[in-house]
């Protein structure tokens, strides 16, 4: 599975991530937690591939990430990152040419789901559809392993129930999925692990379940007393 | 590769499709003015698709140019390194795309050219004098066939070496600036000094004067020593091809 070893990141004037090592365990759902700047999004990066680390090692599968990794690992950024240019149906089009494990059918049917049209184009999408188009395409995927960065980052309830709909339908088959969010009460209910990072340190890596059964903390309290 | 020339191809579509355009409208200009023989429509299409053979080439290669930079300095470079492609393949797709661009554009507007030009003598005068005067005007400036394939395999080569430096500048800047303020500028800086320095080299060479004096000259020498002057711009873009590559692939984080 998806391990970072000792693994650290430097900017020019900034530490990214710092010495961070976690295993990712296959079949469960991850919440990465910690306020912005943490090194969430740089540890996603890395993990897809996009971001190369200063020192240590990002191991999938016991190799370095890379190309072969990219064919497993769907991640999904935060961002808007589709060509302004294309319309949804050329964002399935570009998916199916690129992935071997993207399903079209599955695609058009997240895309009814939500309420998307193959027409629309990307640039006139509100920001509450673009999320809900890059959650179609990400989770049009057999990957096996999700990366989802903030996937409800700025989005409205309603919206945020059809996300959560999407994710939790992809979840049929044992994948490994790791979701990043501010809004730690709606992602405890699914997450069955949960990695604390607090400035580009894993501070705690801890177990949902044992958490509520032995300490009685919910994560948003252990959540509070990691970061206050 | 397929996939990604295809949307390599898809991203200048605008531009290429706005160059065709201008073509189409300054040939019917052409073709009017010839045909009902008005000197003003004549020269405004003369005119025209000149401007449309040189600018619209350089145009052309400076969008590319801009839409790599665009990619790597927004979210857009996931929609490439997310994909299962190395790097190698990544900016190779760039390159592969604008040669294509420049080598089928060049030919097109050669044929053109030709066209237009026998167009022009026919309707100025009878065909054989045309034929007569055409091949006069090769022998008087000693243009033949080969001439005309150096000029072309020069500007061809010369061309996508500019290209494929400018590519590197972009992706270096990428590295090393991560998107940050004035990243255009240190790109520019980077593409004149290896563009200079690349000329000095080529003035220490028995083949020309400097990089762009070389350049032109390539296109007045001899024959062989054309081809060796693409030869040697070919040798330029495979050298930054693969630095380019080599960056992306070990240094670029996006």
């Amino acid at each position: 599975m998806l391990e970072s070893i000792h693994l650290t990141k430097n900017y020019l004037n900034k530490k990214a991530l710092d010495d961070v090592s976690i295993k990712l365990e296959k079949g469960q759902i991850y919440a990465l937690l910690g306020p912005n700047g943490s090194g969430k999004t740089t540890w996603m990066k890395t993990a897809a591939g996009l971001t190369k680390p200063t020192s240590g090692e990002m191991l999938y599968n016991g190799s370095p990430v890379g190309i072969e990794s990219r064919r497993e690992i769907a991640y999904m950024s935060t961002e808007p990152y589709f060509f302004h240019w294309m319309t949804v149906g050329d964002v399935g089009e570009y998916y199916q040419d690129f992935f071997e494990d993207f399903s079209s059918d599955r695609y058009r049917e997240l895309l009814t789901e939500m309420a998307l049209t193959e027409d629309m184009k990307v640039r006139q999408l509100s920001s509450g559809m673009a999320a809900k188009l890059k959650i179609a395409a990400t989770m049009a995927r057999k990957a096996s392993i999700f990366l989802l960065d903030e996937p409800l980052n700025g989005i409205d309830l309603i919206a945020r129930d059809h996300i959560m709909d999407a994710v939790i339908s992809s979840m049929e088959n044992p994948v490994t999925m790791v979701i990043s969010s501010h809004l730690v009460e709606e992602i405890e209910s699914f997450a069955s692990k949960a990695v604390f990072l607090r400035d580009g340190s894993a501070v705690e890596v801890c177990d949902v379940e044992d958490l509520r059964i032995r300490e009685g903390k919910s994560l948003a309290y252990k959540y509070r007393e990691i970061m206050e | 590769m397929k996939h990604l020339l295809k949307y390599e191809f898809r991203k200048t579509r605008t531009v290429k499709t706005a160059v065709l355009i201008s073509t189409c409208i300054f040939e019917i200009l052409f073709l009017l003015g010839l045909i009902c023989n008005v000197p003003v429509l004549l020269g405004t299409g003369t005119m025209g698709l000149s401007f449309c053979a040189t600018l619209g080439m350089l145009i052309l290669g400076l969008v590319s140019i801009a839409v790599l930079y665009r990619e790597l300095n927004s979210p857009q470079s996931y929609m490439l390194f997310l994909t299962p492609n190395s790097s190698y393949k990544i900016i190779g797709a760039k390159v592969l795309e604008n040669g294509i661009t420049l080598a089928v554009g060049g030919i097109c507007f050669t044929v053109l050219a030709g066209i237009d030009l026998f167009l022009w003598g026919v309707q100025a005068s009878d065909f054989p004098t045309v034929m007569h005067l055409l091949s006069d005007m090769m022998g008087n400036i000693q243009l033949n066939p080969a001439d005309i394939a150096r000029i072309l395999l020069v500007l061809f080569s010369g061309w996508l070496s500019v290209l494929t430096i400018a590519f590197f500048a972009v992706v270096v800047q990428a590295s090393l600036l991560n998107g940050r303020r004035f990243g255009g500028l240190f790109s520019f800086l980077l593409f004149l000094a290896i563009v200079v320095g690349i000329g000095i080299f080529i003035s220490n060479l028995p083949l020309g004067q400097g990089f762009l004096g070389s350049f032109l000259q390539s296109m007045v020498v001899p024959v062989s020593t054309g081809f060796l002057y693409s030869l040697l711009y070919l040798g330029f873009t495979a050298l930054f091809y693969a630095l380019t590559g080599w960056i992306m692939d070990k240094k670029l984080s996006v």
